[in-house]
């Protein structure tokens, strides 16, 4: 079936495929949020132990769809791979530092004898919490804002600054999605403590803190969206040039409106879940707000990387921008690995069932007091 | 490499035995040996790398990619930079590791949580 699919249909499906993944991973970064609100939402030692005990049940999953996220990069568009995690090295390595101290604090903190102490695990926990969510939010700035690297004749990142990728942060506009992020991480958590913490303070709790980070996220996420809708975008040809174009995003949009329709459908998801959560009494709101999640990232990801759109410019070297047409892997690759993305539904299946059977029975002081502490 | 490799399966096959047996108790010397075992997996692990990467020599991808091609353009500044870092952070929590496991063995299974 696949290796009848033009190298054009082939290199469309996997951008698709990447924006899922970038979507999931987003919505899973919840846990990065709840890692934010441990002293926010807990009044006491054991309240704090209940909610790292719900999130312990959930980090490894978001940790797995970030790799997943990383390896269809790897495998679809080798090139970009090479150019931001070679190029942007110390962004990646920043991100892969708070990761490894999270894994860690899971695992270390309530263990005794454990050195460091439990304040610092948790503080550990709090840096990944804000880091990981930020940084990446700024990361995927970077496909609209562009990035200042050329490609050598070996197709080397040649980095135009030493800074390897920090100097993004001196671009005030990546602060947009950075800050919308890390608010949106930490509705997606107290929407999932709604959820699965069954205590009726942490629950209200919970539920103020929904309306109060919707209210820091928003502005943010209008002025991302303004930004983007606004600025001026790279085009390229069927000969792979590469020229400035006016509002070169919003013409996305009006080119491919069913991504327009995908976006509102998300935004109308998130709305929901966070109606849900903060104004009724439902615990359910999770589910229409991680949705509405995955569809609206992956509408930003669209845009960035479809309708002759380099998703990762150069503005330095604009000629030598990548596009799913430059970046991606061979004909064959790609059609050998759109059979293996067709267990996609079976992966997602499973954690469904897996994430049920968890869930089943919701935590409580009582499950995690006393002597049984797992994390 | 193979050596550890066969010795791993003649150990693997003689401890399912035992402890499907349930005698695995009364033979100390066989709970040494699989203790003593335990490093021989890293050895095992490293002389593969080591077989795989120099082996491999002077390519990076078997015919396709030089060694010289393939290496970092990143300043040699970053590269010890990011060496330190990680060799800071994980020998504090190599020390972690190691406290929380003595104690643990301290501990034993009456005292002990669960890990």
């Amino acid at each position: 079936m696949f290796e009848s699919w033009s190298l054009e249909a082939l290199q469309v499906y996997w951008w698709v495929i990447v924006s899922l993944l970038g979507g999931l991973l987003v919505f899973m970064m919840f846990v990065q949020g709840g890692q934010t609100l441990l002293f926010f939402l807990s009044e006491n030692e054991l309240e704090k132990s209940v909610l790292i005990n719900s999130l312990g049940r959930k980090w490894e999953l978001t940790f797995t769809t970030l790799v997943l996220f990383g390896g269809a990069c790897f495998a679809a568009f080798p090139l970009f791979y090479a150019t931001s995690f070679g190029g942007a090295y110390w962004v990646w390595l920043l991100i892969l530092f708070c990761f490894i101290i999270q894994a860690v604090s899971y695992e270390y903190r309530r263990k005794p004898d454990n050195f460091l102490g439990q304040k610092s695990y948790e503080a550990f926990l709090y840096i990944n919490g804000a880091l990981a969510p930020f940084l990446i939010g700024a990361a995927v700035s970077t496909f609209f804002s562009g990035s200042p690297f050329a490609l050598s004749e070996n197709f080397f990142p040649l980095w135009q600054t030493p800074f390897r990728g920090l100097e993004t942060l001196l671009v005030p506009y990546v602060y947009l999605l950075g800050l919308a992020l890390f608010f949106l991480s930490r509705i997606g958590a107290s929407l999932y403590f709604i959820n699965h913490v069954n205590e009726v303070s942490i629950r209200q709790k919970a539920r103020k803190a929904v309306l109060r980070n919707t209210l820091y996220f928003l502005p943010f996420f209008l002025a991302f969206l303004g930004w983007i809708l606004t600025k001026e975008g790279w085009s390229y040809d069927l000969s792979g040039g590469v020229s400035v174009e006016s509002y070169k995003y919003a013409k996305n949009l009006l080119a491919l409106p069913w991504i327009g329709v995908m976006m509102i459908a998300g935004v109308g998801g998130v709305l929901l879940g966070i109606y849900q959560g903060a104004l009724t009494e439902s615990s359910r709101g999770i589910f229409a707000f991680g949705a509405g999640v995955v569809l609206c990232v992956m509408g930003v990801f669209l845009l960035a990387g479809l309708n002759g759109t380099p998703f990762y410019p150069s503005y330095t070297h604009p000629e030598d921008s990548l596009t799913i047409k430059n970046a991606s892997s061979s004909h064959y690759t790609l059609s050998v690995m759109a059979y293996v993305s067709l267990l996609v539904p079976l992966v997602l299946g499973y954690i469904t069932y897996v994430w049920r059977l968890m869930d089943k029975k919701k935590i409580t002081t009582h499950e995690v007091g006393g002597d049984s502490h797992l994390y | 490499m193979v050596a550890l490799g066969s010795w791993f399966i003649v150990l693997f096959l003689v401890v399912l035995y035992l402890s499907m047996a349930n005698e695995i108790e009364r033979f100390r010397k066989w709970l040494w040996l699989a203790l003593w075992s335990i490093p021989l997996g890293y050895v095992a692990a490293e002389a593969g790398w080591i077989v795989a990467e120099v082996g491999r020599q002077p390519w990076a991808i078997q015919d396709l990619m030089p060694v010289g091609i393939a290496a970092t353009n990143l300043a040699s500044v970053n590269v010890k930079i990011s060496f330190f870092m990680f060799a800071i952070l994980f020998t504090i929590l190599l020390i972690a590791e190691i406290k929380i496991m003595l104690k643990q063995i301290r501990l034993g299974f009456e005292g002990g949580r669960h890990v």
